[in-house]
């Protein structure tokens, strides 16, 4: 079967970690220090989000100087939203292992 | 700079050259990020891993147009023996004559409905991104294919009006014609948008549920 869109562990953990702090801006160093992620595989997906509208960017000036202006990236209202459903369904799937873990086999 | 580091520059320099025009704000992204990296190693790892995401924003719209003909030959083969199975009754009566006619007008049936279905798919591809939207979808090609006829409409009405020397010769024929073709829209056409309709929509429904059109890039 086909998976659907956006359903990866990798968005996933991605859309989780925007989510923790949805109002600040992230950059894409400190998301991949964050989400574990690769350039190879962040990039991608920040670019697939932002072209579903889930990602809102915009350049801001670097702290160091003399370095170039830095694209920072935040969840947009419809991101939020795709981001919190994932949390309540990896939770009612948590729930469910725990339940089946914690029965005598 | 240590040769690991200028190796990360010369990558990163090539991944931002490779990046299309339209994307050329993330690959700036990229190259800023990696002004800002801290270690040589993780430089070089973030500049191999901007190079394979610059090339595969590259190829993407190669994989577009390749994807978009292998989905509207797979729509159309299923359109094309809905079609075959609806004459198929009908042609068993038919003799030599009238059956070349009809293996004329069903190639180029069915070569229209190709074209337009391609047409159709890459469009989607290119402009459409949001996912799923199935029925929306095939409502769009549907109708697309639906209103062939007016193509036909307006190149009689072109040759009508650009070639007055014709009009006494055509008009009669052509107001008949289009008669004929108003009262076939308003009476026969809705059940020829169901018959586009109901395949194109059977093949969308397992198209979605077997085959995995638009993947999720190195994720």
């Amino acid at each position: 079967m086909a998976p659907r869109p956006n359903q990866s562990q990798q968005t996933r953990a991605l859309l989780r970690t925007l989510l923790e702090q949805p109002l600040a801006w992230r950059h894409g160093y400190e998301l991949s220090k964050a989400t574990g992620l690769q350039s190879g595989t962040l990039y991608p997906l920040l670019i697939r989000l932002s072209d579903q509208g889930f990602l809102e960017s915009k350049w801001v000036e670097s702290e160091q100087p003399g370095k170039p202006p830095r694209h920072a990236y935040r969840l947009t209202a419809s991101g939020k939203v795709l981001a919190r459903s994932f949390d309540e369904k990896g939770e009612k799937k948590a729930a469910v292992a725990s339940k089946w873990a914690g029965k005598p086999a | 700079m240590n040769l690991r580091r200028r190796l990360a520059l010369r990558l990163m320099e090539h991944a931002v050259s490779v990046m299309p025009a339209a994307r050329k704000a993330w690959a700036d992204a990229m190259r800023a990020e990696f002004a800002l990296l801290p270690t040589d190693r993780e430089a070089l790892a973030w500049a191999g891993g901007c190079l394979w995401t610059c090339y595969c924003e590259r190829i993407s719209p190669m994989q577009v147009f390749l994807k978009s003909l292998v989905r509207a030959a797979a729509v159309w083969l299923v359109l094309v023996a809905f079609v075959g199975v609806m004459i198929l009754d009908r042609a068993r009566h038919l003799h030599d004559p009238e059956i070349w006619k009809l293996v004329r007008l069903l190639s180029e049936l069915y070569g229209g409905m190709f074209a337009t279905l391609w047409v159709c798919e890459m469009l989607i591809a290119w402009r459409w991104k949001a996912p799923g939207k199935i029925f929306t979808k095939t409502l769009l090609r549907s109708t697309v294919l639906w209103l062939w006829p007016f193509g036909e409409c307006v190149y009689r009405m072109s040759l009508f009006f650009t070639d007055p020397q014709e009009q006494h010769r055509i008009a009669p024929v052509f107001w008949e014609w289009l008669r004929h073709w108003l009262w076939n829209w308003v009476t026969h056409y809705p059940l020829f948008f169901v018959a586009i309709f109901v395949p194109l929509y059977i093949s969308e429904l397992l198209i979605a549920r077997y085959w995995r059109m638009r993947p999720e890039r190195a994720a």
